[in-house]
């Protein structure tokens, strides 16, 4: 019943009807070319949700530090009811996994959805994160740790 | 002595450099052959079979294609009794396809004792492509007796036979191929074999003696030879109803049925087998019983609903339509739209899904497409504001299915909003860019719109732009007909826009390029009618006389398809128009210098207009022109030849108007009894009789005008005015309306309002862009 796809060319219209955002042509030209990075999720081959992800890069280090979930969303309709979130954050774990990464993070205004999957709390002012600007206003960063 | 010595000798050089220049001409070297050609022109200028030769080498070498024709002609001129000028001169009108005088000459050349038997086959093909019935059969047997080998030469006389309304000669040809050729089959000639017997036994029921073709189905089958499994069961069950052995037929249609459960007309067909059409209570026990058999067939559970009623109706309805929308079929709408035409079903329909759709909060999909049916109910019954927000509820609970923006677009479209229409369908668009059904869905709305330039960028997408900046010319090549149209009445809309605007040069483009759309249109019929040729000879070959049978059907009726109707009635109101306006194309613009901004305008205009290459009438202008000065109207008679259903509604009216225009008054006359015939309260028959009140009077000799009012007086003698409105424009529909925006005088136009008043936007918006220009 749920399935999850790459975004191709012809399909980039739905990343803004999906996440009721506007990105322009250019940022989504370049979601698509971030390849595994992004992915949508269908219900009964309807698109409905999507994640949208970037490798999380400390400014003085070579290796990201894990990866950043820039976007997660999923239709009203169809949220929190068929565990399309489930899906998709699995999705992101793995590909975190096959980069060799074991963390991946989010800021969020609403914590709480975030917990029940494993995440807590970071401290954003660390030095690892300095002049990232992850975290915008009302905003705090999450992180979960994968095991192995 | 030596003086005819002399010349022989001459003569026989002549011939021998002739020879040679037709064995050059053969292996296609034409410059070389051309050269021996005048070698022999320059000694002996009257030599026929050379000057016939050199037109057909110019016209195949591309030196001087526009010559060609007047060596050939010179050359049959001097001697047309020579078998090889005859022959040349129908290859060559073969290959500018003028397949009259091709079949005259191959003809002549036979007659001139040719012995080269294949122009035999070539004349067949001729005389095949321009239904020469009469004497194809002559030909094709010529043909068949110096190559009797060939079980293709057989096919094809039996076939000419047929075509002539020979059938039991038809038979027997086929009948005596088989008795030659049974025991020398080989497993290449099985599906020739199979398509001949099956031939063999349509031309036996088409004699009308089905016990004999029932017995010879029998024998083919009983051979094992036959490959068409589908045609057998078929025509048995064909023969046995029409031999009123229906239990029998009843038995082969169960097991039609047993092989496609999906063909609703089995249904029906075993229905009539069984004698239970006016039998309810049998009939629905029947379907019960059959929707068992084929529970994922839909015919079973649906045509029950067609003739069921009250409670009954009502159960049955509601599994079916419930069911549907709980799988999420799309079209469930669709599917029980033909049961709308009763008021009550429609009622009983929309309680079942209204109830429904209070039921299923917590259930997307199934929601998402019960919203889309009711908005399509709402949309169906004429409520477009009902229906705009369902489908909103639909979109933003689920604003990724293609198909709700594409319905969301069709509603904005009948209220008449054609921009946002459009722009509603371009959203849907963005969604799957590669989905080519809602970009032809996109392209076609922007059309209506009359935004060509969009439409042409959105499906430029899709067609093949190399050297050109965009899909227009493709779409010509491709013979994409439905854009061409689209187009060429969007161009007719903006021309009357522009009228209505007093803005005559935008009117005149607009109106040319209509021109030029609607004259492609004709050129690609002319090209389907034109692309049998080949098969004249190949169907043979291949030993499929049916499918030949059909497609000699298909183009006869080629130019009266609905689809033609609506390119000549579109070609002849531009032309019309062009000729009531033609102050547009006569009165000299002056030349004045064009500033830059404009020259760019003009640029792009061309780049979107421009349908062939090296085109130097792109706006169709000299076109119009010429057609405006001469006055013959060549165009549109040409047309009216082409109608072969001379008992067809359309021809009644096409004829008339181009008549009309052309003052042929009695034949307007005919027309006129002939659509009373057959349509007695069409609303063009009004509008015929108005105006040949209207114009008797004009430049009439005395003889016409008295035929014509005696006629007129005749079937409409007391048809006054209130009369005329009650008869032929009672309806309330577009077509009444855009016959009455024709017809200026008051009364009519009041009749014309109402109607307006009763139409939907969409349509009441066609009606006025028309009187734009009446």
């Amino acid at each position: 019943m749920i399935s999850l796809d790459d975004l191709t060319a012809n399909n980039l219209g739905l990343i803004n009807v999906i996440a009721y955002a506007s990105y322009s042509d250019q940022e989504l030209e370049e979601i698509r070319d971030s390849g595994e990075l992004a992915q949508y999720a269908y219900y009964n081959e309807v698109p409905v949700g999507l994640v949208i992800c970037k490798p999380l890069h400390p400014v003085n280090s070579k290796s990201p530090a894990g990866l950043l979930i820039d976007k997660l969303c999923v239709l009203p309709a169809y949220s929190g009811k068929y565990g399309l979130e489930d899906r998709l954050l699995e999705y992101v774990e793995n590909v975190t996994r096959k980069r060799h990464l074991d963390k991946v993070y989010v800021a969020t205004a609403d914590p709480s959805q975030w917990q029940k999957f494993g995440f807590l709390h970071e401290d954003a002012s660390q030095e690892l994160y300095r002049s990232l600007n992850l975290v915008r206003e009302g905003q705090q960063l999450l992180r979960k740790v994968l095991d192995n | 002595m030596s003086k005819t010595a002399n010349y022989r000798a001459t003569a026989s050089k002549e011939e021998n450099q002739f020879r040679e220049a037709l064995k050059l001409y053969d292996s296609k070297q034409y410059k070389k052959s051309l050269k021996l050609i005048d070698g022999i022109l320059k000694k002996n200028p009257h030599h026929a079979e050379s000057l016939a030769l050199k037109g057909l080498a110019l016209y195949y070498s591309d030196t001087d294609k526009a010559s060609a024709e007047s060596y050939i002609t010179r050359a049959l001129e001097k001697d047309g009794t020579n078998n090889v000028v005859n022959h040349i001169g129908g290859i060559y009108y073969r290959a500018v396809k003028n397949y009259k005088e091709a079949a005259k000459w191959y003809q002549a050349a036979m007659d001139h004792g040719s012995t080269n038997k294949s122009i035999l086959r070539d004349l067949s093909s001729m005389q095949s492509q321009i239904r020469d019935f009469k004497n194809l059969p002559k030909s094709r047997l010529g043909y068949l007796e110096d190559q009797p080998g060939y079980r293709a030469n057989w096919t094809a006389s039996a076939v000419a036979h047929h075509l002539h309304g020979d059938l039991p000669n038809a038979e027997k040809v086929l009948g005596r191929i088989e008795e030659l050729i049974s025991d020398k089959l080989q497993e290449s000639d099985y599906y020739e074999h199979s398509e001949c017997l099956l031939y063999r036994n349509d031309v036996i029921a088409q004699m009308g003696d089905y016990e004999a073709a029932l017995k010879d189905l029998d024998r083919i089958e009983a051979t094992n030879m036959v490959l068409d499994g589908l045609s057998l069961l078929e025509k048995r069950a064909d023969y046995l109803m029409k031999l009123n052995r229906k239990k029998e037929a009843s038995l082969v249609y169960r097991k039609l049925l047993k092989r496609n459960p999906d063909n609703a007309k089995y249904y029906y067909q075993l229905e009539d087998s069984l004698g239970v059409r006016n039998a309810p209570r049998v009939r629905v026990a029947l379907y019960e019983k059959l929707a068992s058999f084929y529970p994922k067939s839909d015919p079973p559970h649906f045509i029950p609903l067609t003739f069921l009623a009250g409670d009954e109706f009502k159960r049955k309805a509601q599994n079916y339509v419930l069911g549907q929308l709980r799988r999420g079929v799309p079209s469930t709408f669709v599917n029980v739209k033909p049961l709308y035409k009763n008021n009550s079903h429609a009622a009983t329909i929309y309680s079942i899904v209204s109830e429904f759709f209070e039921t299923i909060q917590d259930q997307p999909l199934t929601y998402c497409w019960t919203a889309y049916f009711l908005a399509q109910h709402h949309y169906h019954v004429g409520s477009y504001s009902e229906a705009l927000r369902m489908i909103e509820l639909a979109i933003n609970h689920t604003p990724t299915l293609v198909e709700l923006y594409i319905f969301k677009a069709r509603i904005y479209k009948r209220m008449n909003e054609l921009d946002q229409a459009a722009s509603v369908m371009n959203e849907g668009l963005k969604l799957d860019l590669q989905d080519r059904f809602i970009n032809t869905k996109t392209t076609k709305y922007y059309l209506r719109a009359d935004n060509v330039h969009k439409a042409i960028d959105t499906i430029s997408v899709f067609t093949k732009n190399d050297d050109s900046p965009n899909g227009l010319r493709d779409l010509h090549l491709m013979q994409s007909i439905w854009f061409i149209v689209e187009s060429a009445e969007s161009y007719l809309r903006k021309y009357r826009k522009a009228l209505g605007e007093h803005n005559s040069t935008e009117a005149k483009t607009n109106l040319g390029l209509a021109f030029k759309r609607y004259v492609s249109l004709t050129k690609i019929f002319e090209e389907f009618y034109e692309d049998q040729v080949d098969f004249h000879h190949y169907c043979m070959r291949k030993g499929t006389p049916r499918a030949y049978l059909t497609m000699i059907d298909w183009a006869d009726n080629l130019f009266d398809q609905p689809m033609y109707n609506r390119v000549l009635d579109g070609l002849s109101e531009t032309v019309l128009e062009a000729v009531r306006h033609k102050v547009l194309f006569t009165t000299e613009q002056g030349h004045k210098k064009l500033k830059k901004e404009e020259i760019r305008k003009r640029e792009e205009l061309v780049q979107y207009s421009q349908s062939v290459a090296e085109d130097d009438d792109v706006f169709g202008e000299k076109a119009l022109h010429q057609i405006i000065q001469d006055e013959k109207l060549d165009i549109l008679v040409k047309q009216q030849a082409l109608l072969h259903q001379h008992d067809a509604v359309f021809t009644q009216i096409f004829n008339f108007r181009v008549n009309f225009q052309l003052k042929k008054y009695v034949l307007c006359l005919q027309s006129l009894n002939k659509l009373l015939a057959l349509d007695k309260h069409n609303p063009f028959i009004g509008y015929m009789v108005v105006q040949l009140r209207n114009h008797l009077a004009e430049s009439t000799p005395d003889t016409i005008k008295k035929i014509v009012s005696v006629g007129l007086m005749k079937n409409f003698g007391k048809a006054d005015t209130a009369n005329l409105l009650e008869t032929y424009f009672g309806a309330n529909d577009l077509e009444t309306g855009l016959v009455l925006a024709r017809m200026s005088e008051t009364a009519f136009q009041a009749r014309l309002s109402e109607i307006k008043e009763n139409l939907d936007p969409y349509s009441r918006g066609l009606v006025s862009i028309v009187q734009l220009s009446y």
